[in-house]
């Protein structure tokens, strides 16, 4: 599918083109490497008008074919690439924005900040030091704060390393001192949200097993990483969404709307009394904004959801829940659209994770590839990946198990899952188990190179028996 | 890559520093002194002048000779602070159209912008001297505690003088840059800037990466050593009318030649235990005898006067120390900053209080502008290895509800760049019309808050109280400068709102100023390019008369030369004339025939 990118004419020669205002309207939407699809999506019109607009601006000039193989749409986050995997070279799109070093930076961290932990974020360990906090936050300081972008044309994605840099401030003011940080780390534990899906309870009570703690431990426990994700995004959204309303400045005076009248007088004419009336009125108000925003966003939610636009769903559901986390409305809607979005979410993160694994950040590609188990918990592919990633990255042996389990359960006549089953079940010591798995997968496919690497690993382990 | 000069705009004196190879430089004045008095006059004739030579008449033409004006500038008149201005400077404070001061210098009333924008411009020009290529971009330094409004009127000031002030960056922050590129990673550092006209106290962090977090800011904006010199005035009054029953303060000139005295004297009992004041004929009594002032005036003397000034200074520190959340101890080095702190008695009380002797490395003068333009050339790429600055916003902001009250959106000590949002509601059925008021609070002084601006968004939807839900954002630049936003969420609808500066210029105030200063540049190089003709003319002249007068008596009056002497003398004659007239742009054309006359003269003197 070809590629589009916004030339970003200046406007003076912009408004030279002879364009209708739908062709104006797409325009707006082309962002760099953006697909016919992606513009259809964001500016809701139908798939044959976006084209017959976007084939003008291309005459016109306005807008650029950028090529059909490029991988990543640039701006989008949501939106997981059909075959995220063909290689790393094919991910640098958009150079004339970001170079090929930011763009790797500033999608590694928006994976992060999907997980919305302050320290996958910052990329520690939960066990980190105050100075290793401190070193690891002004490396990534350095790299996301926007004078370093100064000068350049970022378009669309301003706003993203402005978020980002936001992002790191806020992870570090969270860390910052014992208290705070304490803190945090309660939030984080207390969050015991209703765990959906049985393989995130099976992980659980698979922590703490007598699987030796690896000397760089993955920053997050997998049981933890699970139930945290959704309260601590949806902290971090209520906090983004602001506090509740409170009362704003009207004209202070009896007079037409249209009066102006100095703050001074006002102030004067504030006795005791006033302002106790006004907190009366403020706690009869705030409610009511409330349930307004409550409103508006769980019929966006719903909107969304009849569209099967799950991530966007998700997003307004999860602000509505921090509103009101025991609306009905709110929790149904919640379930739908986790629902809905975790097999895109579970996509996303084997993505991101593939990306890690290239740039050897063991510790994110593990957190990643844990995180995409469980949303993709039906893709017996993304399972099965998980797992060999996870025995591959030496991971979490429990989740590593869970996964070919799982993949195992959704095809059972797969060969390459049930060795991979194998070795996940001889990476926790259950060679009975393991030495099954072999020979149902040696009758399935003989050939298959990860029922040799499971035969290998099986003779090695012998002798100990 | 075109350059970016730092420039340290002081409350008395002023630097400017570019960076030069690897390392940043103060650039020498045409007097040959790094550091520029920020002081502008105006002549009779209307002429004005800048730095030393504005200094050099301020006694005789006190009147019209602004100095300080940076404790004026983006402030109210009728403020406390421009008050007890208005009573102690010796030029004319007038209130401007938009309530700010502004200076009355003999007919002419200007803003404080413009009146930083000519040192600013001087300063330019002494950097364009030494880079020799026009200078366009700066970063200039305010002190951390400024506010909104301050900030805002030092861009405008660099805007008028032609300058693209690419960045503000607090002083303290530049004076940690020049010292902290050379210091290990981790080192926390307090910056203690005692200017002449602010004090700031900021603590620091030097991280990984080149990265310069600012933990937590203090500062009081009328605390410098203008203070120290205002108390040394007082202490010569009182005693000389102790003495004389005369009051030395009703005198202007008296008074100028009084704080010329006392910051001299201030100056020199950093190095010395004692001084003499002598200022002879100061006043003449009411039966016309003339009164002279001598007085030794003791290193003690001077730290009993302004021990509270001191003591002030070291509370702010303390406080700025504990909003950082640290202890006196996780101080790794106290870095002294600003003229003030040559004063043996600061150094002294700091090295008892902080339990170690505080880091003189840098520059007191120049290390702020070093560092502005070692940020400078960070910011435009000129510098292999960049700096990140993580400052913060020393005041609160918030908006004025309802009945008066504060609602503060952005706490001081927030990291910049930020941006905060925040619901309000409606109060009144049917309101159409919602207005904001931007205002500002220091630290502990919950009453005092300043109007930053105001702005209304008008015809958001009539319901009923409560229903409409407005979104305010906050959003500060690197720069420290505040920009509000309200929006009305239901609707989306943006009302364009622009937030009316409460006590700066407008735009196209800001364009006119910017036109006749550049006007007044041109007229300046114009009239610097027409002198340095008319020298070269004139000693020309002279050669020419020297080697006719020579060919003349060794020659005698030959009928060959005759000729040709006649024509030099008549090209002589011509170029005397126009060299003492008062046109000479003609001189231009005469400068090649005065070049021929001598060359011939040259070689038949041979």
């Amino acid at each position: 599918m070809s590629r589009y990118t916004n030339a970003r004419l200046s406007p003076d020669s912009l408004k030279q083109l002879p364009l209708k205002p739908v062709e104006g309207f797409v325009l707006s939407r082309v962002d760099a490497d953006s697909t016919a699809d992606d513009v259809a999506a964001s500016t809701g019109l139908d798939a044959a008008t976006v084209q017959l607009a976007l084939d003008r601006l291309v005459e016109l000039g306005a807008v650029r074919v950028t090529g059909g193989r490029s991988q990543m749409p640039a701006a989008r986050m949501s939106r997981p690439p059909e075959e995220p995997l063909q290689g790393a070279e094919d991910v640098r799109a958009a150079p004339d924005v970001f170079t090929a070093e930011e763009f790797e930076l500033v999608h590694l961290l928006e994976a992060r900040m999907l997980l919305a932990n302050h320290y996958v974020l910052l990329g520690v360990p939960l066990s980190a030091d105050r100075r290793a906090i401190k070193d690891a936050y002004y490396e990534l300081v350095a790299m996301v704060h926007p004078d370093r972008f100064r000068g350049r044309n970022l378009g669309v994605a301003a706003p993203r390393v402005a978020r980002i840099f936001a992002a790191v401030e806020a992870a570090h003011e969270a860390l910052a001192s014992r208290d705070k940080r304490a803190r945090y780390d309660d939030s984080l534990s207390d969050a015991n949200e209703p765990l959906t899906s049985p393989q995130v309870t099976a992980v659980s009570s698979g922590q703490g097993r007598a699987v030796a703690p690896l000397p760089d431990e993955a920053p997050l426990s997998s049981g933890r990483l699970a139930a945290s994700t959704s309260h601590a995004s949806g902290h971090m959204l209520a906090r983004k969404l602001g506090r509740a309303p409170s009362v704003a400045p009207p004209p202070i005076s009896s007079s037409p709307p249209s009066s102006t009248q100095g703050p001074a007088s006002a102030r004067s004419e504030a006795s005791g009394h006033a302002i106790a009336e006004l907190r009366r009125r403020y706690e009869q108000l705030a409610p009511l904004a409330k349930a307004e925003k409550l409103k508006s966003l769980v019929s966006q939610g719903e909107a969304a959801l009849a569209n099967g636009r799950g991530a966007e769903a998700l997003q307004a559901f999860r602000l509505a829940q921090s509103l009101d986390a025991h609306d009905t409305a709110v929790l149904r809607g919640l379930t739908q659209a986790e629902e809905l979005a975790a097999p895109e979410i579970g996509k996303n993160y084997a993505y991101f994770a593939k990306r890690a694994e290239y740039a050897e950040q063991t510790t994110d590609a593990r957190a990643f590839w844990e995180a995409a188990a469980t949303r993709a918990a039906d893709d017996a592919e993304t399972q099965g990946r998980a797992a060999a990633a996870l025995l591959r990255l030496e991971g979490d042996a429990s989740v590593a198990l869970r996964c070919a389990g799982r993949a195992v359960l959704l095809e059972p006549k797969n060969a390459v899952f049930r060795a991979l089953l194998g070795r996940a079940y001889l990476r926790q010591g259950m060679l009975r188990n393991a030495e099954r798995e072999a020979l149902a997968a040696a009758e399935l496919d003989a050939t298959c190179t990860e029922l040799i690497d499971l035969r290998r690993e099986l003779t090695s382990r012998a002798p100990l028996e | 890559m075109k350059r970016v000069i730092g420039i340290d705009l002081g409350t008395s004196n002023s630097c400017v520093a570019v960076l030069d190879g690897a390392t940043a430089q103060v650039i020498g004045n045409r007097g040959g002194y790094k550091t520029t008095p920020s002081m502008v006059a105006v002549t009779e004739t209307g002429r004005k002048l800048v730095g030393h030579i504005a200094k050099r008449q301020a006694i005789t033409n006190a009147e019209n000779t602004v100095y300080a004006a940076k404790r004026l500038i983006g402030r109210k008149f009728n403020s406390p602070q421009v008050m007890s201005a208005v009573r102690h400077a010796s030029y004319r404070i007038v209130e401007g159209p938009h309530g700010e001061a502004r200076i009355a210098l003999r007919s002419e009333i200007l803003s404080v912008p413009e009146i930083s924008a000519l040192i600013l411009q001087e300063l330019k020009i002494v950097a364009e001297d030494f880079l020799g290529e026009p200078v366009e971009q700066a970063v200039i330094t305010v002190p951390a505690y400024f506010n909104d409004n301050q900030r805002q009127a030092t861009k405008d000031a660099g805007l008028i003088a032609g300058l693209d002030v690419i960045r503000i960056v607090n002083e303290p922050t530049a004076a940690a840059i020049s010292y902290g590129t050379s210091q290990r990673e981790g080192t926390t550092v307090a910056v203690y800037d005692f200017g002449g006209g602010t004090f700031d106290v900021s603590i620091l962090e030097l991280g990984k990466g080149g990265v310069f977090k600012v933990l937590g800011t203090a500062g009081d904006t009328f605390l410098g050593g203008e203070d120290v010199d205002e108390r040394l005035v007082d202490w010569l009054v009182a005693e000389f009318e102790a003495e004389h029953k005369v009051d030395l303060r009703s005198d202007r000139m008296a008074r100028q030649r009084l704080k010329d005295a006392a910051e001299k004297a201030k100056c020199e009992l950093s190095s010395v235990s004692s001084t003499e004041l002598n200022l002879p004929f100061i006043i003449s009594n009411e039966r016309g005898e003339a009164l002279h002032l001598q007085r030794s005036l003791s290193r003690a003397k001077l730290e009993e006067l302004t021990a509270d000034l001191i003591d002030r200074s070291i509370d702010i520190c303390l406080d700025a120390l504990s909003d950082a959340g640290l202890e006196k101890g996780d101080l790794d080095d106290v870095l002294l900053v600003g003229g003030m702190t040559r004063m043996p008695a600061i150094q002294r009380k700091i090295t008892e209080v902080f339990g170690r002797e505080p880091n003189r490395s840098v520059h007191p003068d120049e290390c702020v502008a070093i560092g502005a333009a070692m940020h400078g050339a960070s910011l435009v790429g000129a510098e292999k290895k960049p700096l990140v600055l993580l400052d913060v916003t020393p005041l609160s902001l918030g908006i004025m509800t309802h009945g008066g009250g504060f609602d503060e959106l952005v706490p001081a000590n927030t990291t910049v760049p930020t941006s905060r949002v925040k619901s309000f509601t409606t109060s009144r059925d049917g309101q159409t019309r919602m207005s904001i008021i931007v205002q500002q609070v220091a630290k502990d002084r919950e009453g005092e808050r300043e109007l930053l601006g105001e702005f209304a968004l008008e015809g958001i939807s009539s319901k009923a109280k409560g229903a409409v839900v407005v979104d305010v954002s906050f959003a500060i630049d690197a720069n420290g400068i505040v920009a509000v936003e309200a929006s009305e969420q239901a609707s989306g609808k943006k009302a364009a709102i622009t937030v009316e500066a409460s006590s700066g210029l407008t735009k196209p105030e800001i364009q006119e100023m910017q036109k006749s200063a550049a006007h007044a540049m041109d007229e300046r190089r114009h009239g610097e390019a027409i002198e340095s003709e008319r020298q070269a003319a004139q000693s020309l002249v002279g050669e020419v008369e020297r080697l006719l007068e020579n060919l003349r008596s060794s020659a005698g009056d030959s009928s060959v030369l005759g000729a040709t002497m006649a024509g030099i003398e008549a090209v002589l004659s011509q170029a005397k004339l126009l060299t003492d007239g008062r046109d000479p742009s003609k001189l231009k054309a005469l400068l090649p025939q005065l070049e021929r006359a001598a060359q011939m003269l040259r070689s038949l003197g041979n």
